[in-house]
């Protein structure tokens, strides 16, 4: 299968994938008007890849400067998603960076990380 | 060619002659029909063999729909009304009278319910029965019944034997005289006549809605302590002026004594938003007093509705008649409460004394007072009251006959002319309305004389004074700054954990008056205040994106854009005098961040603007009551296209984000939603079962709400009711 690179737009975020190193990344700035749309061919894709290798260990980065509540929700249906491939075998393991001043990503990175206690979530500052 | 005559009388309403058929159809009968085809000259005052009577249509073609944009489609009372007794066609040896009933067309279900609701339009409570079950003892309902008889020359007649009426299902049938009509369309028609054809298309726009046959100016008012705003000095037959109504400011809340026809439009020129109205009281069921009711239901809030249990038990049927539902209906759009007959009932502080007026429906007539400086000021409204001469001539010869008692007559006569500070009378004439002469002995501080469609002459001027829409008597006026108080209660409702001394940072800053038609904001522009509108109406544009939307008071303009330093996203303009708080932007975000409210408002913003986006909830819906809907919505993403929704919860209301969905019956598409659009109300609010699924066709995002929040708000239940019925209408 092919890797999968979704180029930024002022509101839309960057999505692209490294399959050879089993990393895929999220980044930019995400409130796109129509979340469902944008994100679909990612979800197609990431089924795809879900179901070509068993047993992998994929890195995921989330690396977001802003998001509106729909991405919010986009994020917790991707997290969701990775929980159950974790469940049933698959190694994952989520990097949410977040900027040192960036309060509110912090706070969200810490509510997805309370939420979602069966998934490798680590909280990465940077500045 | 040449046989048939079309013309758009106003949006909604359509003339169609053939007068070689003698076939004068009137297409569309929303509020204050009569007055448009007056306005027009398509009915005039003519003279026959010395009788003076008035042309008009002999036939109204009704709407296939009960409701369009809010309002009433369907309000045959007064047209039919204007056939039988102002053109003659009932009256015993009129030159009018031909033999031919009137005849009313349309699709059977609107059809009976037309002649239901002119049923209890000319007689309300039908019978002694229906009397007890509203609360009546036995000696009261027996007097009414006697006294109604008498109006009615002993006989409650049926609709159906004063009119005729033809259904229009799915053929072509002929109305009479070779005129065949066909429907194309819901709402939609052919009339052909001699290989000739008219279409009419009764649809409104969307956002459109029926206009008034009167322009009315803007007007400034002020709030003040206890006052009377008149909203009206007209009848349901004046095409130059609205139905007799009034408006009482009491301690900065607002009541309507009566809501008749073009409501809103009075409103809007009054300068009061329609979540500044605290209650209505109610003195009948007639349209002229009671078309306006759907102008109420505009709200965020239930407005509190006063009547006797009488008058409300009419109301509730007519009502129900008019818009098949259930009478218990109503309680979903107005807060109920009941007043004592003959009893002095408080209002939180505003006394109201209901008093039976003859009239051939139930009818009382209304005095308002409150105490001040050592002694009580009284607003007597006198709508619709009775002639002496005539209600006279109603004793009744023997306790059992049609008619009304000595001892009941001497009582009206003491109602009548009690003294009060401010009168407003009924002197309309006739057989069931009040005369000048009555009053010219009567020594009241102010005497208003309105229900006519005449010029006073100069007798009446002698006796009463006239009362221009908009002009205001006050009667206690303002020391306290209600406006203050107004902002204050706004305030604190969208606060409500800030303390008070926090919130007076917020209080203490002007209030601001705008002009009609001024610009607030513009888009694209950056707002460095952001105002809480207090009192009329402003109207929110953003073209591009299609939005059109209406803020009442309450409504909080520019919020985010200001709090963010963003540039505003709409524009916004008054439609009517404003007052409205101004807020320095830097100081409100400010105060926010200070209170902790940053993070919720920037949570639940998202949510917010979808809703001021949508025609569901984009109308007079104040951040207090947005906020509490946008707290409950849940996102759900549709990733892939084609497949149908799994479950549809009956509680729940859907709300498309974004994205299409497909409503299917048997695999077959009946509708396509988009963003703003909704489902699930037929099982939610109106106990149907659902025989439909929905089809996600592109990725799609939908808020699930659940259906009780909206059980308070009865602007989004009327919607929902509209849509409802327009959607089984169209696909069953």
């Amino acid at each position: 299968m092919n890797d999968i690179q979704i180029p930024a737009t002022k509101n839309t975020p960057e999505i692209f994938s490294d399959i050879a190193r089993q990393q895929l990344t999220i980044k930019g700035e995400a409130y796109p008007e129509n979340a469902a749309q944008f994100y679909a061919p990612f979800f197609n894709w990431l089924e795809e890849y879900l179901a070509t290798g068993a047993n992998r260990a994929t890195e995921v980065t989330i690396d977001l400067a802003y998001f509106n509540s729909s991405s919010s929700k986009v994020l917790l249906d991707l997290f969701n998603r990775l929980a159950q491939a974790a469940g049933q075998g698959h190694q994952v393991v989520v990097n949410w960076r977040y900027h040192k001043e960036n309060d509110m990503i912090l706070e969200y990175g810490e509510e997805f990380a309370e939420e979602l206690a069966s998934l490798d979530f680590r909280l990465q500052e940077y500045s | 060619m040449g046989h048939i005559t079309k013309l758009e009388v106003t949006p909604g309403i359509y003339w169609v002659a053939i007068p070689e058929a003698d076939l004068f159809i009137q297409c569309g009968c929303p509020e204050d029909s009569v007055k448009h085809l007056l306005q027009r000259g398509l009915i005039m005052p003519v003279e026959r063999d010395g009788c003076q009577f008035e042309t008009g249509p002999n036939a109204i073609l009704l709407s296939d729909l009960l409701l369009q944009n809010g309002c009433f489609s369907n309000l045959a009372e007064f047209p039919v009304l204007q056939m039988l007794y102002r053109q003659g066609m009932i009256i015993p040896n009129h030159p009018n009278n031909k033999g031919t009933k009137p005849l009313l067309i349309g699709e059977e279900r609107q059809i009976n319910s037309q002649l239901e609701y002119i049923y209890r339009g000319n007689y309300g409570l039908i019978s002694t029965d229906e009397m007890l079950a509203a609360g009546a003892d036995d000696a009261r309902a027996e007097m009414l019944m006697r006294m109604k008889l008498r109006f009615a020359f002993g006989v409650f007649r049926r609709s159906e034997q004063l009119l005729d009426s033809l259904v229009v299902a799915d053929e072509r049938v002929e109305i009479r005289n070779g005129v065949f009509i066909q429907r194309l369309g819901v709402n939609v028609f052919a009339i052909d006549y001699q290989g000739e054809r008219a279409v009419v298309d009764l649809n409104l726009k969307p956002m459109q809605t029926y206009r008034s046959s009167y322009p009315l100016g803007f007007q400034k008012i002020q709030r003040e302590y206890f006052a009377v705003i008149h909203s009206g000095q007209g009848d349901g037959w004046d095409c130059n002026r609205g139905s007799m109504s009034s408006i009482i400011m009491y301690q900065g809340d607002i009541y309507l004594v009566d809501a008749g026809p073009n409501m809103g439009y009075a409103l809007m020129a009054l300068g009061i938003g329609i979540n500044e109205i605290k209650g209505i009281f109610h003195t009948h069921c007639h349209d002229d007093h009671f078309a306006g009711l759907t102008t109420l239901v505009r709200s965020d809030h239930k407005i509190k509705y006063y009547s006797t249990p009488l008058v409300r038990a009419s109301v509730f049927k007519k009502l129900a008649a008019l818009l098949d539902i259930d009478e218990q209906d109503f309680h979903t759009y107005f807060e109920v409460h009941d007043l004592e007959m003959g009893e002095w009932n408080d209002i939180d502080g505003l006394e109201v004394r209901p008093l039976l007026s003859p009239h051939p429906v139930e009818t009382t007539v209304m005095f308002f007072r409150t105490f001040w400086d050592g002694d009580y000021l009284t607003y007597a409204h006198l709508a619709d009251i009775i002639s002496i001469k005539v209600l006279q001539g109603m004793i009744a010869d023997t306790p059992q006959g049609a008619g009304i008692s000595a001892e009941f007559f001497t009582e009206v006569k003491e109602i009548y002319f009690q003294e009060v500070a401010l009168k407003k009378i009924d002197i309309g004439a006739g057989m069931i309305h009040g005369l000048a002469d009555d009053f010219s002995d009567d020594h009241s501080g102010r005497i208003i004389l309105a229900h006519t469609a005449l010029p006073l002459t100069a007798k009446q001027k002698e006796i009463g004074s006239s009362a221009p829409f908009g002009t205001v008597d006050v009667l206690i006026p303002d020391y306290a700054s209600i406006i203050r108080s107004i902002a204050n209660n706004f305030l604190s409702a969208y606060f409500d954990k800030v303390p008070a001394h926090t919130l007076i940072k917020l209080l203490n800053n002007p209030i601001a008056e705008f002009n009609p038609g001024t610009i607030l904001m513009r888009k694209g522009e950056v707002n460095k205040e952001i105002l809480l509108l207090l009192t009329g109406n402003v109207e929110m544009i953003n073209q591009e994106a299609g939005v059109y939307n209406l803020l009442s008071a309450g409504g909080m303009i520019g919020e985010y854009s200001g709090l963010h330093g963003l540039t505003t996203n709409a524009t916004y303009r008054s439609i009517s005098y404003i007052q409205a708080l101004v807020l320095p932007s830097v100081s409100y975000a400010r105060f926010v961040k200070e209170n902790r409210m940053y993070r919720q408002i920037e949570r639940l913003h998202e949510n917010r603007e979808f809703l001021q986006h949508t025609w569901l909830f984009g109308e007079s819906i104040s951040p207090t009551v947005q906020g509490r809907i946008a707290e409950r919505m849940e996102l759900s993403n549709y990733y892939h296209g084609g497949v149908p929704l799994e479950r549809i919860d009956n509680a729940l209301l859907y709300l498309v984000k974004s994205g299409t969905l497909a409503r299917t019956v048997n695999g077959e598409t009946r509708e396509v939603l988009r963003a703003g659009d909704f489902f699930g109300e037929e099982c939610a609010f109106f106990g149907e079962e659902r025989r439909y699924e929905m089809v996600v066709t592109e990725p799609a995002s939908l808020y699930e709400v659940p259906a009780a929040i909206f059980k308070e708000i009865p602007v989004v239940l009327w919607k929902l009711l509209e849509s409802f019925q327009r959607r089984k209408r169209l696909h069953g």
